[in-house]
This record gives structure tokens, C-alpha cells and sequence, in this order.
């Protein structure tokens, strides 16, 4: 491609548009997502077609501590990005107290107005009462499962949680791993978040607030509940969650029969041979407690701009034209994303059966646990977690100490 | 011994040869031409203008508490103070000790064995090739194979298949201290051919008269190997020693590639520690000061060899 | 020919045990590399590729991680690189050991101690270095990130064996009226040439397998060098799956077991001299 080249041998890091044609620029979007690259280019080939002439070009970076690292140094420089992707929620605190960010507010009130926004993915993005980030894609966290285990056996997709917990058993029964389990840096909330969820939505919230401690009443019960099922043998060995979740083997071929996971997973699926609706489905983990109601966890991811980049207002309107809904349903089909704009409609037929348990069930979405929690506390609590996942016994009141310690160093400083 | 050293062939080590040098330097003047110096200059600026710039910020960062994004404060020894009271100091220094004390005797023991049987015996050039192949592909490689072996979808599934169910069930990257043990084995696997290979060299340069008026004399075998060709092996094993030390204290590249130091931090070792802290809690003063405590215990180390070796190269 | 003994069968069953041990992960490497997606989910790892799919693995490793580009990048880091560094060491090692500057030992322990600290932590002040002087992303700025690299080894090996070199060959030499830039290139560098051969060997290896500041210092796929650009194809947002990956990661390798070959006979004569110091 041209335009990388011209990129290349001027300038530093992601500064500079590059010109092809008289007035069409592309600006270096920075990620650490790679397999989305093909898809970031075509789309922003789209932006450079529509009415201002600014695109986007993927410059992804393979190691995610490798990109925050030099995001993080490059921020508050010229240097900086002119656009990238970030985190939402808590994750943008850092950045939006450096100053690293432009403010997007006039344009989001827009954007509500014009398309309808998703509330709840909006208030991701929303700092001090100010937003900095478009959604760039939105992901339900939903139960996959492999069709053919659960057709195998006879099973249904589960409607209460008593039948969740039955369906497992039938699948051990038969020496089928029911839940696919993870250990990992960051993948130790993923089942904390479900149980507490499950347990209290108004804890939850508390908890990630820093309102109430990880050695509360709720905190401890959503932990016997989740020790429970552990004891139970229903959750597989744990693995690591990079290693597989990119070729995840006991899922495609049956020895796993569920994962809990964020519904970019899909698209593994499908590039693993998977069809969807076919080989696999996905369905809304039933409430413990039906009188809490049905809780999901949503996550966001932003594109952000560089408040201190020379491009920002190019940058901008490049954003400002990936919101449009034309845009966005092209984005979406490129990535098997739901827009989080209501006048967009997905097709992926799993995603639609799932949005309309969403609605059928009303479902409560809530941002998940590694944005909603200050990252100083999220980053070494989901790490602690694992030692709870590889070994269910332990002493519950002293871990969830040391986990409360760290949240109190965090909030006992924060201003 | 009978007989006088052949031309380029070693037989007693280095000290030989530099009292050769000696005898011809004591006679001649030194000379301190200004240009002499011209020589170590591009060396110097490359080196300083790159590394010790960087040491010298990462020193300086040490006594803040940067996180990579805001102005950095000055705090002093807090960090130090920190890092002594970490509760995970402990989990870092074993596992920094575990890896270099393994990476030094297991790629050399095994090295040093795989030559000694290979000298002289046919089919040499398979087997070096099949010892080497796995450094030839890289770490990342390595890492990549190993990661999946040791996966649940990997040789637990060999295992089980073959009824050896004890090991089938063995996690090999989660159970601690098991996952350090684990990647030392891949490590071990990926290094033990080029100890190997520089063993190979290190016999062949043993004269071979000398082992031969040995055995006439009646040493033969074990007694042979252990009083005349492992004390000649000397110069060669503390070269391939202390490379190791520096790269066994150093271990980081494997170790993130396969667990990031985990699960929750118990196969870290300082490297990986100090990249953790700087790089995912954004931690940098904290990291930086980690990476100057591992800088000393690797000089300190490292001094023993390169005092040694100077010693008889006399600069 | 001696008749074979006991001890000559035992040991070689030791070493084709341990052979065949060292070689079955290369093995299933190998394999995986070549199944398809369906054949590699629906059998265990061990087992033989139902049909035989490397190339086709290869291409899409090839194509998804513009492994062309990166490869080309890293032949040509290594291999300027590798020699540069060697260069710019055998003048260091020349002016220390040879013309014994005041100071040498100092300075030798300043250009040998840049590379025992921990080097992921330099990836931040150059990350910073690099975008102020305005080289970050250029192929300039990882030609010197690698020479300057690799410089400190090279130091300490070619001190050492230069210390070995006669002193006599300099001093007919200055008798003839050489300069000390003609008696390092026309006595030292070519007595050298083993060594050297080693030490490229060595850098280029290092160079080539190089990955954080691959990633770090350069940004495009067409300044990236070859590990970077393969490991886009791993881990969880990597978008391919293990016998895609194993098939890049091979193919990726295949030039270090090229130069292998060629400098395995080099190998042995040149380490020699090295060990005399």
C-alpha cells in the first residue's frame, strides 16, 4: 500500500497524514489488535471517500503493554496518536487527567440526538461529566455453546439457573468439561463479575465505586456461590486464556461445551470453521436469584483522539463520519460488531438472537469489571483472582482481605 | 608432557600465551598518541549515547513515582524501601536463583556430556543438527510449542491417551513451583545445543598427543576425562558459564512469551517483575527501581568472571 | 574398524534416545504446521495431517503478517547490523588491547556493561530518544538500535582474542612504517576472519529473533522486522489459529538454520581461536 510507505520514513510516531490523490489524508489509528487491521484499513478507505477526505490506517502494535507503554509516553506530546483505540470507563482516567485526550461532548450530543446512542454504552465513555471516546465496537458477554454437546445430550438452552446447573452435570456425566475456565494476568474477574452480578447488580456497582469492600456481605456470598460450582467439577482445567481463546480446541471440538466470553470471540469461531447458529449458539447466563432479575455484562471499546496531536481536528471529524449509520453498518459487517447507535441492526444471527433475549428478558447491562474498577485495582485484583481459580479452598476471608487492601491503597489516595 | 605445543594448537590455556606477550611488551614503550583514542570512539558513543543514557533515566526514575503519563514526583529511597517490603520479593528472588542456578548447570551438564559421547563417533553432524534446531527457531517459536505442549491440549492429551493418567491430569503452567520447572525445561531444550556445539570446539582444541600419552600411562576412561580433558576444558567453561549467568539472571523473553510470570505472579523472576510493574501497573519508578537491584546482582556476578579473565589478558 | 562394544551400543542408544526427545516437539511442530483448521481441532495434536496443508498455511502467515516485508527488514538489519557491530568492536578491541589507551579498562567496562541491564527498560528512554531526534519508525533507527546492540559482545570476544595475536607482527610491521588503521586491517582483522564469522553468527541470530524492540521502536509493517510482523498472527486478538501460526513461526526460522549450515564448518576453527584468548 502507498501510503504506508510514504508514512514510514518521515516524522515520528503517528503524526502526520499522508496525501494520496489532492485532498484525501489518512490518519494512523494505533492498536493493539491486529487481526481487526484489514478491517480498520477498509473502513477507513470508506472515510476517505466521504465528505471531508480523512481516513484511517491501522498501526497495530502485538503487544498490548508494548502499545499502553508507548501510548502512555507518547500522550502528552505532539507524538501522540492522532487517533487509537483505548478502554472505556476507568481506563480513560489516566489519560483524561493528563490532558492526552480531546473532548468529545458537542460531538456525542449530536450523535444522540441524530442516531440514538445506547445509554449505557455512552456513560462508558463519560468522565467528569464530560465524554471522550466514540464507541468502536460494543460486545455483550454471553455463554457460548457448542450445539452439538448440547444436542448430543439432549439439552436446552438453559432458562433458570437450576437448569444451567443441571445441564452441567449431564455434561460431566459424560465427560464433558461444562464451563471453560481461565487463569491468566487479567482473565480472573471474568467469573467474579458474572456471581456478583448474579448476587447484587447495586453491589456490584458499590464494589467497582470503592462504596463497599471486597469482605462484604455480598462479595462473600457471590464467592461461595462461584466455590460451589467449582466444587461441583463443572468448570474445566484452567488454561490460559491468549493461548486459547486464539485456537481454543476444547470448544470446536466438543470436549468443552460453554465459554463465557465477550462476543468478539465470535469471529475466532467463525474463522476456526465454525457456522454459526449451526455449530454453536450463545444465551444470556440465568440469574441465581430470579428476584435480582437478568444482569449481563457489556464491554466497550473506545477510539479515542490526541488532544495534543496536530491532526486533532481532522481526527475528529474522521469520527464524527465513522458515527454515521451508513458507516457503521459496513464496520459492523467487517467485524461481526453491534453498533451501539439504535438505528443500526446487526445481522449476525447470533448477536441478533441474543439482543432479543436482551429485550425479551430485560436484561440489565453493566460495564465490565476491568473498566468499571480504577485500573490500579482492577490490574492486581484480577491477577490475585487465579489464585482463588486454582485452588477453591483457600482461606475466603483472608483472600478477600488482601484484595480489599489493595482497593483501600487506591482509594485512600485518590482525589 | 613430551611434547612441544604445535603451532595454533592450545594446550595449557591462555597464560602461555600472554606471557609471550609479555616478554615482548616489557621491551617496548607505550605510546598515548591522542589519536590512539579515536579508536574506542565509536563504540563509546553508540554504547553511552544509547544505553547509558537510558540506565541513567531509568536510575533517575527509580527515585519517582512515575507512571509513564503524568510529571514525575521525586520520592527518594521510597521505592527501594517498597520493593524490600514487597511481599513478592521473595517469590522473585527465588525464582530469579531457580533459573540461573538451573540455566547454568543443566545446558552446560548436558551439553558437556552430548559432546563428549558425540567426539569422534559417527553420525555427528545429525545429531548436532537435531541438538541445534530448536535455537535456530527462536523464542518465540519456542515459546509458541512449549505454550501449547503444556496446554490442556497438548501432551496431557498424549498422556492420557498412552494411560499414564498421573501425568494427564499435571498442569503444567498453573501448579507452582511446577510452571518455573516447566519453562526452565523448554529453555533448557533450546539452549543445551549451542552449549553443545561451543563443547565440540572446546575438545577439539585439546591436543589430541596429550590425551594420548595420558592413556599410555595408563588413565583411561572416567579417570582420563576428569583429570586431563575437563581441567583443558577450563577457558571454554567459563566462557559458556558466564554468558549463562548473564542471560539465566536475565531470563525474561520465554517466561512472557509463555505465562507473563503468572498464574498471579509466581513464576515471575526480577526481569519479567520489573517489566510487569512498569509496563501493566504503570508502576515506572517501582519498575525502574527493580531493574537497578537487578543490574547490581547481575554485575556482581558477572565480576567474578571478568575479573578472572583479565587477570591473565593483563590490559 | 573397532568391533562394537557394549559401551559404544549403550551410548549410542542414550543419544538416539535423547534425539529423538529433542526432536519430537520440532516434529509436532512441523505436522501441526501442516494441517488444516478442521484437521487440527477434530484430532489430537499427534496424530499425521489428514492432507497435507503446509504451503497453503504458509501463504496465509505469509500474507496476514506481511512476512515478505519483514522479512526482508530483518536480512537487512542483521546482516548490517551484525557487520558494523563487528567493525566498530575490532576498533574498540584494536585501541584497548593493542594501542593500550589510558583508561582502557574503563572504558572497555562502560562499552561491555551496556547490555547487563535488563533490556526490556530500555525500551521507554529510547521510545523517547528516538521520537525527539525524529528516527522513530525508520529503518536508520533500527540499523543503529541493532549495531549498537550488538556491539558490547563483540567488544568483549574480539578484546580477548586480539590479546593473543603476537605482538611481533605490529612491531615488524611499524618498523615498515604501517599506520595503525593498515596494521588492524592487513594483520588483525583477517587473523580474525573465524572469530568474526562466529560473532556474526551470534548477532544476526540475536537480531533476527529480536522482538520487543522491533515492535517498540518501529510502527509500520515496512520497517518492522520479521518477529514483529509474525507476531501479529499470535494470541488472542491475532485472528489465526496454531498451524497458521506454527507455519510463520517455521518459515520465519528457516534462514537462522540456513546460516547455520553455512557457517557450521567456520564454527569449529573460528571458536577455537576465541577460547585462547
Amino acid at each position: 500500500m502507498a501510503m504506508v510507505g510514504t508514512a514510514t520514513f518521515t516524522g515520528p510516531a503517528g503524526a502526520a497524514a499522508t496525501r494520496e490523490g489532492s485532498s484525501v489524508s489518512y490518519l494512523q489509528l494505533s492498536n493493539d489488535k491486529p487481526s481487526w487491521t484489514t478491517g480498520i484499513n477498509a473502513i477507513g478507505k470508506v472515510l476517505a471517500g466521504l465528505d471531508g477526505g480523512v481516513g484511517w490506517q491501522a498501526q497495530p502494535y502485538s503487544s498490548t503493554t508494548a502499545f499502553q507503554g508507548v501510548v502512555r509516553a507518547a500522550a502528552t506530546t505532539s507524538q501522540a496518536p492522532p487517533v487509537f483505540t483505548w478502554w472505556s470507563g476507568q481506563q480513560l482516567v489516566p489519560l483524561v487527567k493528563a490532558g492526552a485526550l480531546a473532548n468529545m461532548t458537542s460531538l456525542v450530543k449530536v450523535w444522540e440526538a441524530k442516531y440514538g446512542l445506547n445509554p449505557d454504552v455512552e456513560n462508558a465513555y463519560k468522565v467528569n461529566g464530560q465524554y471522550y471516546g466514540a464507541p468502536l465496537y460494543t460486545s455483550d458477554w454471553v455463554m457460548y455453546y457448542n450445539k452439538k454437546d448440547f444436542a448430543k445430550y439432549g439439552l436446552g438452552v438453559p432458562m433458570t439457573w437450576a437448569q444451567l446447573m443441571s445441564d452441567a452435570a449431564t455434561l460431566k456425566a459424560h465427560g464433558i468439561a461444562p464451563f471453560d475456565y481461565y487463569v491468566d494476568d487479567w482473565a480472573g474477574f471474568i467469573w467474579f463479575e458474572q456471581f456478583l452480578l448474579s448476587e447484587s447488580p447495586t453491589a456490584y456497582q458499590q464494589l467497582v465505586t470503592g462504596k463497599i469492600s471486597y469482605t462484604s456481605a455480598p462479595v462473600v456470598k457471590a464467592m461461595q456461590a462461584w466455590k460451589t460450582v467449582a466444587d461441583d467439577g463443572y468448570f474445566g482445567t484452567p488454561e490460559d486464556i491468549d493461548t486459547d481463546l486464539g485456537t481454543p480446541t476444547s470448544f470446536v471440538n466438543g470436549s468443552t461445551a460453554m465459554v463465557l466470553i465477550g462476543s468478539w470471540f465470535e469471529s475466532d469461531l467463525i474463522h476456526d470453521g465454525m457456522v454459526p447458529g449451526k455449530d454453536y449458539g450463545a444465551f444470556i447466563v440465568p440469574p441465581i436469584n430470579p428476584a435480582v432479575g437478568w444482569q449481563a455484562i457489556f464491554e466497550t471499546g473506545p477510539v479515542v483522539v490526541s488532544a495534543h496531536n496536530s491532526d486533532k481536528q481532522a481526527a475528529l471529524n474522521s469520527v464524527n463520519t465513522f458515527m454515521e449509520p451508513s458507516v457503521q453498518v459496513k464496520w459492523d459487517g467487517l467485524e461481526s460488531f453491534v453498533s451501539a447507535e439504535n438505528s443500526v441492526k446487526t445481522t449476525d444471527p447470533t448477536a441478533i438472537s441474543v439482543a432479543n433475549q436482551i429485550i425479551a428478558d430485560h436484561v440489565h447491562m453493566s460495564n465490565r469489571y476491568w473498566e468499571a474498577t480504577p485500573p490500579e485495582i482492577a490490574v492486581p485484583v484480577a491477577s490475585d483472582l487465579s489464585k482463588f481459580i486454582l485452588n477453591p479452598d483457600l482461606p475466603l476471608m483472608p483472600f478477600l482481605t488482601t484484595l480489599q487492601d489493595l482497593a483501600t491503597s487506591y482509594w485512600s489516595t485518590a482525589k | 608432557m613430551t611434547t612441544l605445543p604445535a603451532p595454533g594448537v592450545v594446550t595449557t590455556g591462555p597464560a602461555q600465551v600472554s606471557a609471550t606477550n609479555d616478554a615482548a611488551r616489557s621491551g617496548r614503550r607505550r605510546w598515548r598518541r591522542p589519536t590512539s583514542y579515536l579508536f574506542v570512539v565509536p563504540a563509546l558513543v553508540l554504547v553511552v549515547g544509547m544505553f547509558w543514557y537510558s540506565i541513567v533515566v531509568t536510575v533517575w526514575l527509580s527515585f519517582t513515582n512515575s507512571n509513564g503519563l503524568s510529571s514525575a514526583q521525586f520520592i527518594g529511597l521510597a521505592n527501594y524501601r517498597a520493593l524490600w517490603h514487597d511481599p513478592s520479593l521473595s517469590t522473585n528472588v527465588y525464582n530469579t536463583l531457580i533459573w540461573a542456578a538451573a540455566m547454568i548447570v543443566l545446558p552446560v551438564g548436558l551439553g558437556l556430556t552430548a559432546a563428549v559421547m558425540l567426539r569422534k563417533r559417527r553420525g555427528r553432524t545429525v545429531f548436532q543438527t537435531v541438538f541445534y534446531l530448536p535455537y535456530a527457531i527462536g523464542f518465540v517459536t519456542t515459546g509458541v510449542i512449549w505454550s501449547f505442549l503444556f496446554g490442556t491440549s497438548g501432551i496431557s492429551v498424549l498422556f492420557g491417551a498412552l494411560g499414564i493418567h498421573s501425568l494427564a491430569n499435571v498442569q503444567w503452567l498453573n501448579d507452582v513451583p511446577l510452571n518455573t520447572y516447566s519453562m526452565i525445561i523448554a529453555s533448557t531444550w533450546q539452549i543445551v545445543g549451542v552449549d553443545m556445539l561451543l563443547f565440540f570446539v572446546g575438545l577439539d582444541t585439546i591436543d589430541p598427543q596429550i590425551t594420548e600419552a595420558a592413556s599410555l600411562d595408563g588413565a583411561a576412561g572416567w579417570r582420563l576425562f576428569r583429570h586431563i580433558t575437563l581441567p583443558m576444558l577450563t577457558p571454554m567453561t567459563r566462557v559458556i558459564v558466564a554468558i549463562s549467568i548473564v542471560n539465566a539472571l536475565q531470563a525474561f523473553n520465554l517466561i512472557w512469551v509463555m505465562t507473563q510470570g503468572g498464574p498471579y505472579g509466581s513464576s515471575s523472576t526480577f526481569a519479567v517483575w520489573t517489566y510487569q510493574q512498569s509496563f501493566q501497573y504503570f508502576k515506572m519508578g517501582y519498575g525502574a527501581a527493580i531493574a537497578v537491584v537487578l543490574t547490581i546482582f547481575v554485575l556482581l556476578a558477572s565480576i567474578g568472571y571478568l575479573r578472572r579473565s583479565l587477570r591473565e589478558v593483563r590490559t | 574398524m573397532k568391533p562394537a562394544t557394549i559401551k559404544q551400543v549403550v551410548i549410542y542408544g542414550i543419544l538416539i534416545i535423547a534425539a529423538v526427545l529433542w526432536a519430537l516437539p520440532i516434529w509436532w511442530a512441523v505436522i501441526n504446521a501442516s494441517k488444516s483448521s478442521s484437521d487440527f481441532f477434530a484430532h489430537p495434536f499427534y496424530a499425521i495431517p489428514r492432507e497435507f496443508n503446509l504451503l497453503s498455511n504458509i501463504r496465509s502467515a505469509w500474507d496476514s503478517a506481511a512476512l515478505g516485508t519483514g522479512f526482508v527488514n530483518s536480512i537487512i538489519y542483521g546482516v548490517v547490523g551484525a557487520a558494523a557491530s563487528i567493525a566498530i568492536a575490532s576498533l574498540a578491541a584494536y585501541g584497548i588491547v593493542v594501542l593500550r589507551i589510558r583508561g582502557g579498562f574503563t572504558i572497555f567496562m562502560v562499552i561491555y556493561s551496556g547490555t547487563v541491564f535488563p533490556l526490556q527498560m530500555y525500551i521507554i528512554p529510547l521510545f523517547r530518544m528516538y521520537n525527539s531526534i525524529h528516527i522513530y519508525n525508520t529503518r536508520w533507527g533500527l540499523l543503529l538500535f541493532y549495531t549498537a546492540i550488538s556491539v558490547p559482545f563483540c567488544t568483549l570476544v574480539l578484546r580477548g582474542f586480539y590479546s593473543t595475536v603476537p605482538n611481533e607482527y605490529r612491531e615488524s610491521a611499524m618498523v615498515e612504517g604501517a599506520s595503525e588503521v593498515r596494521i588492524l586491517r592487513s594483520i588483525y582483522v583477517p587473523l580474525s576472519v573465524s572469530a568474526a564469522l562466529v560473532l556474526f553468527l551470534f548477532q544476526f541470530t540475536w537480531i533476527w529473533n529480536d522482538l520487543l524492540f522491533g515492535i517498540v521502536l518501529s510502527s509500520s509493517p515496512s520497517v518492522h522486522p520479521v518477529m514483529a510482523s509474525l507476531s501479529s498472527l499470535m494470541g488472542l486478538y491475532g485472528g489465526s489459529s496454531l498451524p497458521v501460526e506454527l507455519a510463520g513461526t517455521l518459515i520465519a526460522a528457516s534462514p537462522m538454520l540456513v546460516l547455520f549450515f553455512t557457517l557450521r564448518r567456520f564454527f569449529t576453527q573460528g571458536l577455537s581461536l576465541v577460547v585462547r584468548r
